[in-house]
């Protein structure tokens, strides 16, 4: 026999008090009553050195409860609850719905639910990736209304409890701490910064520290000698973006910027579309067919403005050249053979006229052309045209090859004449736009020393127009104008399909979105549309994000050439990082790597210096940033990559401060009970 | 303090009865030889029995011609020294390709051991297209090298050493499991390749090495050394003696075989600490003993013969007052299966210079503590044979798991990833967290002794409601510590890695353990749980800790993507849990039915 007592329903052992709970409104029921319990014990281990464990005396008394259940001692806590729920004072449907809000069993079917989210959402991420939880679950506003409900009903049931007594202080601690855990965790999401910066060991500095969950359209113009850019910036999310989803990132500088989709993983395909600016050349593609009715090849050409361009494909050449006036049309799709002298026909086209001149005899010459003044002369041939070091030009002789013809155009109200030359072989290169002002007067030299090639020319008018003639080697055959799906024959009996006419042309990528595979780590980047308008000038686009090929696009703009970076978003350190060194610590045998470190260089604002060294689990405080050590790549040079992430956590003191809080209120609860 | 224990450890070790002298080929002096494998220093006991593992799959391998097991350091010094050529290696440092091992067996006839099946095929589908006997579970080396294998996309048969180094992961960097097979396979055969080379056998540091690394017994023989590399003559020693053992082993000359290994091992011992560079160690005598000692006496082993001892004791006292003794003796044995697990644990912190709660192994170890002390502590506490006996049983057979299931976990000594070097705070969080989950199985230990005597009927009701109290008390003392656990985790990872909380599958499993019995707890403190409610929450709320430490390994790329050694696992947990749900089920429908019982 022993005098001993026992916490926690044992009743047959214990002394109890019932406290009738509903029939006795008001009344403190239970109270800290140390009362001693007589109690038998059977246990074979009596050895007297074990009694300093039984000779604790605690207090038990027990609410009594529906269905005569009988709890625990610490049930006290609830007790008070019971209580006002018959105090009269405390009625009124506000104050029901509190109860019901601070509630246990809400705060149970609460914590039930998160069970339930956060297994759906740790399935989920294996499924697709931790972005995707992230997007979808745990950043979600429903799941930080789940988590709000939570702390709301903490904080109802904490103010449920007044007047607190002592013997709340635990169970206060706890959910307070839970509460302040809660605002410290919500700061962080809502202030705090996460990335990452790259450095190379001797490379330039880091500046801005890279967002991961970000991404940024930047457009950068020339203004003077300087560049200014503006930033747009938005969080992609994890996925695909549904078709009819757009955002709009608002508007600065006159720039406005839409989103009209995004593909979270995407493989771009370089094509060509059409440049609604109306500046940039055309672009045919094409097919091959040999004779026997096979493809043989399939290209894209690109015409360049005033020379053309040609490509030489299988037993042919197909060239694309611009038409700068209409009216030249006529001198390539029906050139003159027969009135040609030794010197060969000039065309002289000025606003929609067309004049013809032998040349043989109007060398040094000048020809009106038009009804306003406007002349030209014919100011030099040259049979064999060679350049001189200082600009001029010569003939190495008599003999036709490539003849040219210098010539001076007389405008009406301009002083000095424009010094033009026309080539026989290259008809329709102008040099016009080299003098800086664009020459109304266009020429087309015809000399019968010129030979005719074997191509299929495709030529585009201003109007936009594509007219093709076919050059046999002896004359060329007019094929009139013609569009997509036609097809040409080659004196060779290859034929030329055109699949497609691009009037004026710009790159454009084609994506296909793709599924990124779990645990796949190298996916492709997200690709984006975006709606880009600047001054009134809209331009749709797709860019690829941190991209080198897809990433970047020049779009011609009433500020000038403007460009468009897609990448992530960055976010100034206000500090520039150097990597001085890094270090790879090895196991012994260099068997697997024991530690890595890296000597960075930190320059402030004000130019002072000071060396950080930062390894794994050591990381270096810089300003409101810590700097950690999280990878290291090799920058394919020998020299080495150090990744390091740069956090800035404004609520890591409410964070610990809470974590604190929880872990001494629940040891009070658990343990302390005797104490208060 | 370990220095007395290895001490204590040699003395015994010493004490057994020695073989008789210059008749046999004396190893056992090899035992105790330092040796550098996988990253780490070790005696060459340690690195036969891993060695044996990697090759076999097994902890011991029977002789092919006399069918006795071989000693693991005899089996290695025996496929060592019986090798007649230690292959060409154009660098000493580093070891071939798989075709040197098929041009082996182009010049040379397959000895014992090249014939004996010692790897293992397990997948059933490999077997087939190495067409292998259905019955065949294994294969030898010279088999392995000479076989062909169908490949099972093409159909196209392809020698088995050319094939398996063309396979590749598919996109998300993963393996197939046939594929998977093979490359164990072959990995198997590689390590047998290396053994048999002596290239495994790193036996002498490089003088002032700063990587730290060793040559191996093949390096060695091939080496010239100089008056300028080797002023003392010392390495050359070890050369001579090195090259008279495996003479005389292969001339079958024991004595002379004992007087070079005695020599060689004697010049190493002193040769060896002067060899490393400043900035590395050799390993001393003393930690060496310490390991061949803990490979010897397995404290793991003794801890749960002892624990079952103590787990029959107490069942049997429990059934009669009269029996004190048995009781005591349950009592003791489960005390003394508690002090193993600590020498164990401490010895494996020594020997890893970090504590032993760095790999899923140790954890479970370590919980094994955690469950026998706090089930001697509340043992004592409430003098009740259930909650002891309920100790006992949790403990035995968490550290039945951890002997028997080393391929899931590994008892390996490895060096840590550098993102775990982070001694103090890694070590309070993980600890914690096990003495958390410790206290949480002892929950479910006491719940089922209470729900079995309940279920038998032969339970006293006062019984189960101290029980039940005690079930409460470690509820308490884990959810305690899983919270402070969880909390220092999330410190740990703040101050490595930059954030507190990240949501990642293993913190967010903690966090959902953590509500589950907070919301029992809950429940239980205002009665909307009673006794019983609350230890069958108790009981399968060891579910989400089931999830938390072990199946989240399994949730990444997909559910099927899983280790192929570990394949089986999480059906074996599966099939426990939903047995551990029937047995809660039944003794819930049998309270219900049964008026006069009070166990509500």
């Amino acid at each position: 026999m022993r005098l001993n007592s026992r916490p926690l329903g044992i009743p047959e052992t214990e002394g109890r008090i019932t406290a009738p709970g509903g029939a006795c409104p008001g009344a403190i029921g239970v109270i800290g009553l140390r009362i001693p319990a007589v109690h038998v014990d059977s246990s074979p281990f009596a050895a007297g050195s074990l009694d300093i464990l039984f000779l604790r005396v605690r207090v038990t008394v027990m609410a009594k409860k529906r269905g005569g259940k009988s709890g625990p001692a610490h049930s006290r806590i609830n007790a008070p609850q019971q209580e006002k729920a018959v105090d009269p004072s405390w009625g009124g449907p506000i104050l029901a719905s509190l109860r019901f809000l601070g509630s246990l069993k809400l705060a149970l079917v609460l914590m039930a639910v998160s069970i339930v989210v956060l297994a759906r959402a740790t399935f989920l991420e294996s499924e697709r990736d931790l972005d995707y939880a992230l997007w979808f679950i745990y950043h979600s506003w429903w799941f930080i209304t789940l988590v709000s409900l939570l702390a709301g009903n903490v904080v109802v049931a904490m103010l449920l409890k007044l007047p607190w007594k002592r013997r709340h202080i635990g169970f206060l601690v706890a959910h307070a701490g839970l509460l302040v855990l809660m605002a410290g965790s919500f700061q962080t999401f809502v202030a705090g910064i996460d990335g990452h910066v790259q450095v190379v060991e001797g490379g330039p500095p880091a500046e801005s520290l890279i967002l991961r969950d970000r991404s940024q359209l930047t457009t950068s113009w020339r203004e003077g000698d300087a560049t200014v850019a503006v930033d747009f910036s938005f969080a992609p999310g994890p996925a695909d973006w549904p078709g009819g989803r757009t955002k709009d990132l608002g508007e600065s500088d006159e720039i406005r910027v839409k989103v009209l989709g995004l593909y979270r993983h995407a493989y771009g395909t370089a094509g060509w579309g059409e440049d609604p600016s109306g500046v940039s050349s055309p672009v045919i593609h094409f097919a091959l067919v040999g004779a026997d009715g096979r493809q043989v090849t399939e290209k894209w050409l690109v015409g360049r403005k005033t020379i053309g361009t040609t490509m030489t494909v299988g037993p042919t050449n197909v060239t694309l050249s611009e038409v700068p006036v209409r009216s030249m049309l006529a001198d390539l799709l029906d050139p003159p053979t027969d009135k040609l002298g030794a010197k060969g026909l000039l065309s002289i086209h000025y606003k929609g006229q067309v004049k013809q001149i032998p040349v043989d005899e109007n060398v040094g010459k000048t020809v009106s052309i038009g009804d306003d003044g406007t002349k030209v002369e014919i100011v030099r041939y040259l049979a064999q045209p060679t350049s001189e070091p200082d600009g001029t030009f010569n003939s190495a002789g008599d003999e036709p090859h490539n003849p040219m013809l210098d010539l001076w155009v007389h405008l009406p109200n301009v002083k000095e004449p424009l010094r033009q030359l026309s080539l026989a072989k290259t008809p329709l290169m102008d040099f016009s736009g080299s003098r800086g002002i664009e020459c109304p007067v266009k020429f087309f030299y015809h000399h019968p020393a010129v030979a005719v090639r074997q191509a299929v020319e495709f030529l585009q008018a201003p109007d936009g127009k594509l007219f093709c003639r076919v050059g046999t080697g002896k004359r060329y055959e007019s094929r009139g104008e013609v569009g997509e799906g036609d097809t040409i024959k080659t004196s060779s009996g290859y034929q030329v399909h055109l699949l497609r006419h691009v009037r004026h042309a710009r790159r454009e990528t084609k994506f296909t979105p793709v599924k990124k595979k779990p645990g796949q780590s190298a996916a492709p980047e997200a690709a984006a549309h975006f709606e880009v308008s600047v001054a009134g000038e809209t331009q749709e686009i797709w860019l690829q994000r941190n991209n080198r090929q897809f990433g970047a696009y020049t779009m011609q703009t009433p500020k000038g050439p403007m460009r468009i970076d897609f990448d992530y978003a960055q976010c100034p350190l206000g500090f520039s990082l150097k990597l001085i060194d890094f270090e790879r610590g090895m196991n012994p045998g260099g068997m697997g790597d024991a530690t890595y470190s890296s000597v960075v260089e930190i320059e402030d604002k004000s130019g002072l210096t000071q060396q950080h060294k930062i390894a794994m689990n050591e990381p270096a405080e810089y300003g409101k940033f810590t700097l950690y050590q999280s990878g290291f790549d090799n920058a394919g040079d020998g020299r080495e990559v150090s990744r390091l992430r740069v956090a800035y956590d404004p609520g890591r003191l409410l964070k610990y401060a809470g974590c604190v809080m929880i872990c001494l209120g629940t040891f009070m609860v658990f343990y302390l009970r005797g104490l208060f | 303090m370990y220095r007395s224990m290895a001490t204590l450890i040699v003395l015994l070790a010493t004490a057994l009865p020695a073989p008789a002298a210059g008749e046999t080929f004396q190893t056992d002096a090899w035992r105790y030889l330092p040796v550098l494998g996988g990253g780490r220093h070790k005696p060459l006991d340690t690195l036969a029995r891993d060695s044996v593992w990697a090759i076999t799959g097994q902890t011991s391998v029977a002789d092919p011609e006399s069918g006795q097991t071989v000693e693991p350091t005899a089996l290695y010094l025996e496929m060592v020294l019986q090798r007649q050529d230690w292959g060409p290696a154009a660098d000493p440092h580093v070891a071939g390709g798989l075709s040197e091992l098929a041009a082996y067996f182009a010049s040379h006839e397959p000895d014992k051991w090249d014939e004996a099946p010692l790897l293992p095929v397990t997948n059933a589908q490999l077997r087939k297209a190495l067409a292998m006997d259905d019955g065949q579970k294994r294969i030898s080396p010279v088999e392995l090298c000479k076989a062909k294998i169908e490949d099972p996309e093409s159909s196209k048969r392809a020698p088995f050493l050319i094939w398996v180094q063309s396979v590749r992961p598919d996109e998300s960097g993963k393996f197939g499991k046939f594929q998977k097979a093979a490359r164990e396979l072959s990995e198997r055969l590689w390590s047998y390749h290396i053994l048999r080379t002596a290239q495994g056998l790193r036996m002498m540091p490089i003088r002032g090495d700063k990587t730290g690394r060793w040559y191996s017994a093949a390096a060695l023989t091939r080496l010239d050394f100089d008056d300028k590399s080797d002023p003392s003559g010392e390495m050359r020693m070890v050369q001579l003696h090195l090259r008279d053992a495996k003479a005389a082993y292969l001339a079958d000359s024991p004595e002379s075989f004992n007087e070079a290994s005695d020599a060689l091992l004697a010049t190493l011992r002193e040769l060896g600490p002067k060899l490393v560079d400043e900035s590395k160690d050799y390993p001393t005598p003393g930690i060496i003993r310490l390991e061949v000692g803990y490979n010897t006496w397995r404290p793991f082993r003794v801890a749960w013969i002892f624990t079952l001892i103590a787990a029959v004791g107490l069942a049997i006292g429990s059934t009669n007052t009269r029996w004190k003794a048995v009781s005591v003796a349950g009592l003791v044995a489960l005390a003394v299966g508690l002090g193993a697990i600590l020498i164990g644990l401490v010895i494996r912190w020594v020997l890893k210079g970090t504590p032993p709660v760095t790999n899923l192994y140790e954890s479970v170890v370590f919980t094994a503590l955690g469950t026998a002390a706090f089930g001697l502590v509340f043992g004592l506490w409430s003098r009740r044979h259930g909650i002891l006996a309920a100790a006992a049983v949790v403990t035995t057979i968490i550290l039945l798991l951890a002997d028997f299931c080393p391929s899931v976990l590994d008892p390996a000594l490895r060096p840590l990833p550098p993102v775990l070097r982070s001694p103090e705070f890694l070590v309070i969080h993980v600890m914690t967290i096990m003495l958390g989950y410790a206290a949480l199985a002892l929950a479910v230990g006491i719940g089922n002794v209470t729900l079995g005597t309940y279920l038998l009927g032969l339970h006293q009701e006062e019984t189960i409601k101290v029980q039940c109290r005690f079930t409460y008390e470690s509820l308490k003392a884990g959810v305690l510590l899983l919270l402070v656990g969880t909390i220092l985790g999330g410190i740990w990872a703040d101050f490595s890695w930059g954030r507190f909380w990240g949501w990642d599958k293993k913190e967010v499993w903690a966090l959902i353990t953590l509500l589950a019995y907070l919301i029992i707890l809950h429940a239980r403190h205002t009665n909307w749980l009673g006794n019983r409610g609350m230890t069958a929450g108790a009981v399968l709320c060891f579910t989400f800790v089931l999830m938390a430490w072990y199946g989240v390994n399994f949730l990444h790329g997909g559910l099927h993507n899983y280790g192929l050694s570990g394949e089986e696992g999480p059906l074996w947990v599966g099939s426990a849990c939903l047995l551990q749900l029937a047995f809660v089920g039944a003794a819930i429908i049998v309270s219900y039915n049964r008026p006069t019982a009070k166990f509500d």
